[in-house]
């Protein structure tokens, strides 16, 4: 009986021939080919991963998260960038 | 029948012969003997007699890798020699003493010796990087946190740290800034200084909040910025937001303590370091290097391990790992300028103590320094107390494991006689 998943995960960085992905909300990371991802994948895509068997089977860039964290994170940046965690209640 | 196991700390997929976690570094609870008392007794006596045979024989304390303004090969003109500054880099001969897990310097009581140490401790965090350093004021930096495996907080816990002054992350991978966030939202922290290099993975974005949550000030540097650390300054050698892989942003910091100095240089590849050696070139030596990049081929390239000229190199890289950490070529490079070798891997923990004239390695593990044959010979081993061995040193498998055991066994197994972890010393042998 083969069992089907799929997951979030986002590339953290490539090491050699693997891309190191940090997979799910614990961002656990896993160790992929290289040659499994997109040719066009970069540091920093989110992916949809299909595991099959707890086996990584197929991987597929997912922009719209990307996109969605990129400018969740750059506004967060801001707030530290300009101080503004420092002051007040937060 | 083939198998596999998974870590019971990050579950990542193991062989079945791992000790270690390749992933997370961790050693894993697979018990492979169990002594019994009388075992026990019997080990015990005859580790006592071995260290009273030992004590006779070797004069003064050799286990422990130092060296001294009075061993070193001093000269005149090597101090007129010195660049611009004042500062004389010491030069000493490597040694291939193997280092103690015991110290001889008094762990920061600088009382004792009437002397100010710096201590900086390359912390076995797995595959990753985490370097704390305790200036002699009590002034405190962690530079990286490894992975959020736990092992950085619980080492600097252990250490009695209560507090981080300067918090750096060199560039924002997760086996950089993973355990910084379990820092920043367990200790306070004075300040974090970054690049500015963003990311887009969960792990970048908890740093961000606990950054936020603890209200910590966030400062982004410059190449020819400094970080102030108490009455020390880091000098910012690199530091480049808009590079194109995440890698080529890290922070490279120059410590300098006395005479002696420090070079810490992330994840920087050779993008980054033909940049320095354009720009910053002569600020570039330092005793003692935290290799890149685990000990990568795409770092340490010769012309920038000719321009550092490091007497030690250290490089943190997890048992194991999937990417070949550190690759042969780089440590190859590390022994042709002359550099004694040590890594996380190898060593476990590794410790500088420096009064800023002298410094003082101590490892983890109780194991030579990292060398390759075909490369140099590193240096003369005449007061080594146990040369390193091979199967080939034994006629039988039980000879081989005899001596494996009375070494500490698969624990330490300093001589790397069980290759494959299974707790059985040269296996092919009859």
């Amino acid at each position: 009986m083969t069992e089907v998943h799929y997951e979030q995960g986002v590339i953290d960085r490539f090491e050699g021939e693997y891309a190191v992905i940090l997979v799910g909300q614990a961002q656990r990371p896993l160790d992929v080919a290289r040659a499994i991802l997109p040719p066009t994948a970069r540091e920093g895509d989110w992916l949809r991963i299909q595991f099959v068997d707890h086996q990584v089977k197929a991987v597929e860039l997912d922009p719209e998260t990307t996109a969605a964290v990129r400018r969740r994170i750059q506004a967060k940046l801001a707030r530290l960038r300009r101080g503004e965690h420092l002051r007040g209640d937060g | 029948m083939s198998r596999q196991t998974s870590c019971s700390f990050c579950g990542a997929l193991l062989q079945p012969s791992a000790r270690f976690c390749s992933m997370c570094g961790k050693r894993l609870a697979r018990p492979r003997f169990r002594l019994t008392c009388g075992s026990l007794l019997i080990s015990l006596i005859g580790f006592i007699l071995l260290c009273s045979v030992l004590n006779a024989i070797l004069p003064g304390n050799t286990a422990t890798s130092s060296t001294s303004r009075q061993d070193r090969p001093q000269s005149a003109a090597m101090t007129a020699s010195s660049n611009s500054s004042f500062v004389t880099q010491p030069q000493p001969a490597p040694t291939t003493q193997p280092a103690s897990p015991k110290p001889t310097i008094p762990h920061n009581d600088t009382a004792i010796a009437g002397k100010q140490f710096l201590e900086v401790h390359v912390i076995d965090v797995g595959q990753g990087d985490s370097i704390l350093i305790r200036t002699p004021e009590g002034k405190t930096a962690l530079i990286d946190g490894g992975y959020d495996n736990g092992l950085a907080l619980a080492y600097l816990r252990a250490q009695g740290i209560n507090h981080i002054d300067v918090m750096v992350a060199s560039h924002p991978h997760a086996d950089h800034i993973g355990g910084l966030v379990e820092v920043l939202n367990a200790l306070p922290v004075g300040g974090f200084w970054t690049s500015g290099a963003s990311h887009t993975t969960g792990t970048y974005e908890r740093l961000l909040d606990a950054i936020d949550a603890a209200k910590v000030p966030y400062y982004e540097v410059q190449r020819g910025d400094t970080i102030p650390l108490g009455r020390l300054t880091f000098e910012v050698l690199h530091s480049d937001p808009n590079a194109y892989e995440l890698n080529n942003t890290s922070v490279v910091l120059r410590l300098k303590y006395g005479n002696v100095s420090f070079l810490f240089t992330g994840d920087a590849e050779q993008a980054a370091e033909q940049e320095m050696l354009a720009t910053v070139r002569n600020q570039l030596r330092a005793t003692i290097l935290k290799v890149a990049h685990h000990g990568s081929h795409t770092s340490s390239s010769d012309q920038f391990l000719a321009a550092v000229q490091p007497a030690i190199a250290i490089y943190s890289a997890g048992r194991n790992n999937n990417y070949g950490h550190p690759h042969r070529k780089t440590i190859q490079a590390l022994q042709r300028i002359g550099a004694t070798v040590y890594g996380t891997d190898e060593h476990g923990t590794i410790i500088i103590t420096t009064d800023g004239v002298d410094y003082h390695i101590q490892t983890g593990y109780d194991r030579p320094p990292v060398a390759y044959p075909g490369s140099p010979a590193i240096a003369p081993s005449d007061n080594t107390p146990q040369r390193d061995r091979d199967c080939s040193d034994f006629a039988t498998q039980a000879e081989a494991q005899a001596f494996f055991l009375a070494n500490g066994g698969p624990a330490r197994d300093p001589h790397r006689l069980d290759g494959d972890g299974d707790g059985i010393a040269c296996e092919h042998l009859p």
